[in-house]
């Protein structure tokens, strides 16, 4: 099992994602790179689309394996973690929003954010439903994520998101169909759980900051 | 609500419930063949192959051959006696033929009249003793054992075709007395003849010896040397008796009976019968695991997004394994309802035929119930963690 207590710091060495091998910008400052996401920083990502956004979160996050180079948490090269500790590390040390949302399109949206509730004792539906309302979602806990609008799912995916301890919250372009409004609140509220949690942000995006304030801002590609 | 809640939820679909129904209903099919197959079969051949084993009791004559057939066909006494001296012989015991004839009338149930020839044999050589196997002079019955192929004949060929009722030893008690007339040229008496029981070892109409030695003193003829003989051996299969029986001639009586040849088809029947229920069992055992493995596929997107929100294999394992084996569970209920249900149709319907030695719980039958179910649980538990692991 992972079980540092101490923060974890991110580090990439010389990591080229498999389908952008031969074509990566050489002013990125990630990928074919030595760099280190420190504990506590917050980071922006941003590049245009195409350049492995999702990609950089994914392998970060475990999802993929797909890549030359490697990358650590901690000392701890990430090939070489269980799925056992994957699935620690996701329970306690990494949230994640997904770009594409990722919910169960059959499941309701309440019974969306329970799936993450129930792998945690503690967590009060009341606080879910604040948040849903705080986000302007409450009204559509009951309705299956199926029958959702794409930025009624995003506010679902956020929330789902940080229901659960975190040391690193990953984000792929969170806010891509909310308004002003929503964007606003949503960067609130996660603005608030990260400090909750003396949390660092990982957040790709086009290149916008939305409202949330980042250490450092990094060029993907 | 809590894990098992939640996962209960993604994979209950309306979808998953279908495929559940239907190999539920493919297990339950083989379920109840199997297991009420193998209970017939165990049926049939307990009661065609009770007493098949090599017998230790042996009827035995000579062979008719050109130089007896004028009547050397019996046992003198130097020959009795000689046999009787044989280490293979356990008890020797002669048949005791009347030496007069037998005319019998049926009564109302059964009508018919023909003639009978009754034979007594020590009482020690019969398979069973009926309880009042007795007579003494004056009493007008004359119990009488008759052969249970005579019986079994009766009951699985003629009576069926002629719509008789069937008879079975319980209910001997009721069955009225039959007439008879024994006759010779010193002259004749009338008796009734009561069936007590039935024999499977001694094809012979049987009567107690003490009926025997009365009915010769008073209307028998000359007494003749006996025939046959009931041999009782230490080993049937002992190569000494073999020798003895090829040597002096002698004739065993193991020819089979009609109905035992019937029985022989019928365990082959049942063999091939048997044969079939296995091949469908694994049929329908490959039918609940593609239904399973099928369920499990079409989930493949559901597991792969918990395991990305930090579930592990074994939290998914564990509750694919509790849901397969309360499905097994409650279906194997239903299948062990049906299965008694249709147990008991069966005995019913096998005892109404006559067939005898048959029991209604037979322990054997749980046990394959039981091992079908484990070997079912075993299967799709190992394929469940085969395939979750591969997600």
């Amino acid at each position: 099992m992972y079980k540092s207590n101490k923060e974890m710091q991110i580090t990439f060495e010389n990591v080229v994602p498999i389908p952008l091998q031969g074509v990566v910008n050489p002013q990125s400052e990630i990928w074919q790179k030595n760099i280190s996401f420190e504990p506590h920083k917050s980071y922006q990502i941003y590049s245009p689309s195409g350049k492995g956004k999702s990609s950089f979160l994914h392998i970060i996050y475990g999802l993929r394996q797909d890549y030359s180079g490697e990358i650590f948490l901690d000392s701890k090269n990430t090939k070489n973690i269980s799925a056992d500790e994957w699935a620690n590390i996701r329970q306690q040390k990494f949230s994640i929003v997904f770009q594409d949302l990722r919910l169960f399109l059959d499941l309701t949206a309440r019974e969306n954010l329970l799936v993450k509730a129930s792998l945690y004792p503690n967590i009060s539906e009341k606080k879910l439903s604040e948040q849903a309302d705080y986000l302007g979602v409450l009204h559509v806990l009951e309705k299956k994520a199926a029958t959702l609008s794409y930025g009624e799912r995003q506010r679902i995916a956020i929330i789902r998101a940080l229901i659960q301890p975190f040391e690193t919250l990953l984000l792929d372009e969170p806010f891509s169909h909310l308004d002003e409004g929503n964007i606003q609140k949503a960067s609130d509220l996660i603005a608030q759980k990260a400090k909750e949690q003396n949390a660092s942000i990982l957040m790709t995006s086009l290149g916008y900051e939305y409202h949330l304030q980042f250490n450092e801002k990094k060029l993907l590609g | 609500m809590n894990i098992q809640e939640i996962l209960s939820k993604i994979f209950r679909s309306q979808k998953n419930r279908k495929q559940f129904l239907f190999a539920g209903v493919g297990f339950l099919l083989g379920f109840v063949l199997l297991v009420s197959s193998f209970y017939v079969y165990l049926q049939i051949r307990k009661t065609f192959s009770n007493n098949s084993e090599l017998p230790d009791y042996m009827i035995i004559s000579k062979q008719v051959t050109l130089i007896n057939v004028l009547g050397a066909s019996t046992f003198s006494q130097e020959d009795l006696a000689e046999l009787q001296k044989q280490s293979f012989t356990e008890k020797l015991a002669v048949f005791r033929s009347g030496n007069f004839k037998v005319w019998a009338y049926g009564n109302d149930y059964l009508q018919f009249q023909t003639e009978l020839f009754f034979e007594a044999i020590e009482k020690e050589m019969l398979a069973n003793i009926p309880a009042n196997w007795q007579w003494e002079k004056g009493e007008k019955v004359v119990p009488v054992i008759i052969p249970k192929d005579f019986v079994d004949q009766y009951n699985f060929v003629y009576a069926p075709s002629q719509g008789l009722p069937l008879i079975s030893e319980s209910l001997l008690a009721t069955f009225p007395t039959l007439k008879a007339r024994i006759y010779s040229k010193r002259g004749e008496r009338n008796i009734e003849l009561k069936i007590v029981g039935f024999e499977e070892r001694i094809p012979s109409i049987l009567v107690p010896e003490s009926f025997m030695d009365w009915a010769n003193q008073e209307i028998g003829t000359e007494n003749k040397n006996p025939a046959r003989i009931v041999l009782k051996v230490k080993n049937p299969a002992s190569p000494e008796l073999a020798k003895y029986l090829k040597d002096k001639n002698l004739q065993v009586n193991k020819e089979k009976t009609l109905l035992s040849q019937i029985a022989g088809q019928v365990v082959e029947v049942l063999g091939l019968v048997g044969f079939l229920g296995i091949a469908f069992v694994l049929l329908s055992l490959v039918i609940i695991s593609m239904s399973f493995k099928l369920i499990l596929s079409e989930s493949k997107e559901e597991i792969r997004l918990l395991l990305q929100l930090g579930y592990t294999y074994q939290m998914i394992a564990q509750y694919l394994y509790k849901s397969f084996i309360k499905f097994i569970a409650t279906y194997s209920l239903v299948g062990f309802g049906l299965v008694s249900g249709l147990i008991f149709l069966l005995y019913e319907y096998l005892q109404k035929r006559g067939v005898s030695h048959i029991t209604l719980f037979e322990p054997l039958t749980l046990v394959l119930a039981l091992g079908f179910i484990a070997l079912v649980l075993l299967y799709n538990l190992l394929t469940i963690k085969k395939l979750v692991r591969k997600y």
